[in-house]
């Protein structure tokens, strides 16, 4: 018997979305629906606006995911929820309804932790190998993470300062970029000449994996203030994120033994820096596992997927869980 | 419409839950001082509610929700699940404007200005006149105001005005700064929420239940790029 529904929820950022998953694994719905047209204007995400959007949202993409998998309301047999990390009153939005939902059809809930299921949107197409390594990238977070089993999550590094994806998002607001910033960059560089715009690595922190940003964001923008071409300056960002990003990765892969490193997270969408992870691992023998097509951004899948995967070990959340916009310490 | 109304409010500090029977008796009643834990307290709150009243889910046949004026996110927490009890369990959700169905909740004759507190000098606040029949009328529609301005303008009416709702509690001393003021309930509890709900359906007066949260402003645009 593998048919129970997971009905997954997920609105914690500018993504209203919703999935259902089967227990075997086939995924029989997904809606994914974008505010980036809402806050592109104020160059980021607002937290009230999110927080309206969603509740305005909800209920017509959970209707929609349902329809394009021929599910009605009662098929549904378990219910997954962001509970963080992410904007308070935008994760509140998700979590009473989803809560909601649960109880109403007297379902079991499961909450789950956002940034470990951008990780296990990797197993939405292919088996856990435990202990996995996965780095999590995006707009919101920079993650290192060892997933030790279906539960236990071990936090190896992560960014001291700003994330990543917030990284590429002010470097093109200063290249004159549209935002989203990665996609722009990532064009951008295809013509650019990284050695011409030269940016400074940022060395390990003493014991500690840890990653930073923020110097890297502000040389690139000084680079374009004493007039290096934008193509250069982008081309050359993007290879010192890799620079920073494998150093890391490939001495944590040391550290831990793990054969495969799972990249994943809306920055993991990138071609170029896939590319040189997938060329790097080669090089030692590992191997590259990345999130299906559209599921590396903020989606309800990977929700979903982990929430199924929590409930098979016996987790359940209680009518009383909370929102938590900030996790630590850390729990999946 | 048949089955027992579930009545949420939850646009103020006070969580109320109530269940009420089809012919608009209150069957339970569950009220707590709650600030910034509705989230986690709704579902407790209806699970308790139905436990008193004997009920399960199967018995509610409509739903209720508060959809504001009233703090962002709770009116927020409070419609949608609002709506995800009304999808699970495929029954119908009326929004209830907040302010118009405390004034309905009182019967005798008069003006009534429900004002909640918006924080500062502001409350959401409104002015209503309750007929011998029919719903309340309004005279000062719904906004966000600086509660002394309002009642400057209920003054102008000339006649006693009830003032009710939480402002009431924190603007205690503006409000008795005017004579023609008397304070009302602080607490308007979630029951008044359905019986409303039952009135406008009577009254035909459908355009006043969507589900559309009533914030009354907009939002505040500070930008902050958290996650994609
Ligand atoms: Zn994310």
């Amino acid at each position: 018997m593998n048919d129970l529904l997971c009905l997954g929820i997920e609105t914690s950022c500018d993504e209203t979305a919703a999935a259902v998953l089967r227990q075997d694994g086939r995924l029989l719905g997904s809606v994914v629906a974008s505010q980036i047209d809402l806050h592109e204007a104020f160059g980021g995400v607002v937290p009230e606006v999110a927080a309206r959007r969603h509740l305005e949202r909800i209920g017509p993409v959970v209707r929609e995911t349902l329809a394009q998998g021929g599910v009605r309301s009662e098929d549904v047999g378990l219910v997954a929820v962001t509970r963080g990390p992410g904007l308070a009153g935008a994760l509140m939005v998700g979590l009473s309804w989803a809560k909601a939902f649960a109880f109403a059809r007297q379902l079991p809930l499961v909450g789950v932790n956002h940034v470990v299921a951008h990780a296990h949107a990797a197993y939405l197409e292919a088996e856990p190998r435990y202990p996995d390594l996965a780095l999590v990238a995006s707009g919101g977070h920079t993650d290192l993470l060892l997933l030790a089993g279906p539960t236990g999550v071990q936090v190896l590094g992560r960014s001291r300062d700003d994330a990543a994806g917030e990284a590429f998002d002010k470097v093109a607001r200063s290249l004159g970029l549209g935002y989203p910033g990665g996609p722009a960059i990532e064009s951008l560089a295809r013509t650019g000449d990284p050695d011409r715009a030269r940016l400074p690595r940022v060395g390990l922190f003493q014991g500690s994996l840890d990653f930073s940003f923020s110097g890297l964001k502000t040389a690139a923008q000084s680079l374009r203030r004493q007039g290096a071409a934008p193509e250069d300056i982008a081309a050359a960002f993007q290879a010192a994120v890799f620079d920073q990003l494998w150093e890391r990765a490939s001495l944590a892969q040391r550290q831990t033994g793990c054969r495969r490193l799972i990249f994943a997270g809306g920055v993991s969408a990138n071609g170029y820096l896939r590319q040189r992870f997938a060329d790097a691992l080669r090089r030692e023998g590992l191997s590259l596992l990345v999130p299906p097509l559209g599921h590396t951004t903020d989606n309800a899948a990977m929700i979903a997927r982990l929430g199924l995967t929590m409930y098979e070990a016996g987790q359940r959340s209680p009518w009383d869980m909370g929102a938590e916009p900030v996790i630590h310490p850390f729990k999946p | 419409m048949s089955g027992n109304w579930l009545c949420i409010e939850t646009t103020g500090d006070l969580l109320g839950v109530a269940l009420l029977g089809a012919d608009g008796a209150l069957l339970a009643d569950v009220e707590q001082e709650a600030p910034r834990l509705h989230s986690a307290r709704l579902v407790p709150a209806i699970a308790e509610a139905l436990r008193l009243a004997g009920l399960s889910q199967a018995a509610v046949g409509q739903i209720a929700v508060d959809r504001g004026p009233g703090s962002y996110t709770g009116i927020r927490i409070g419609l949608a699940a609002a709506e995800a009890m009304g999808q699970g369990l495929g029954i119908p959700v009326f929004g209830v404007p907040g302010l118009w169905a405390s004034a309905a909740s009182r019967s005798l004759e008069g003006l009534y200005a429900p004002a909640l507190d918006a924080r500062r000098e502001d409350a959401f606040c409104a002015l209503y006149e309750v007929r011998r029949k029919g719903l309340p009328e309004e005279r000062i529609g719904p906004g966000m105001r600086p509660m002394r301005e309002f009642l400057e303008e209920c003054r102008s009416f000339g006649r006693p005005v009830e003032v009710m709702g939480d402002a009431v509690r924190r603007h205690e001393e503006i409000v008795r700064g005017f004579a023609f003021a008397r304070i009302g309930p602080s607490q308007m509890g979630a029951a008044r929420l359905g019986l409303f709900a039952m009135r406008a359906r009577e009254e035909a007066l459908d355009d006043a239940l969507s589900t559309a949260a009533l914030y009354l402003r907009p939002p505040a645009t500070a930008p902050r790029r958290l996650d994609g």
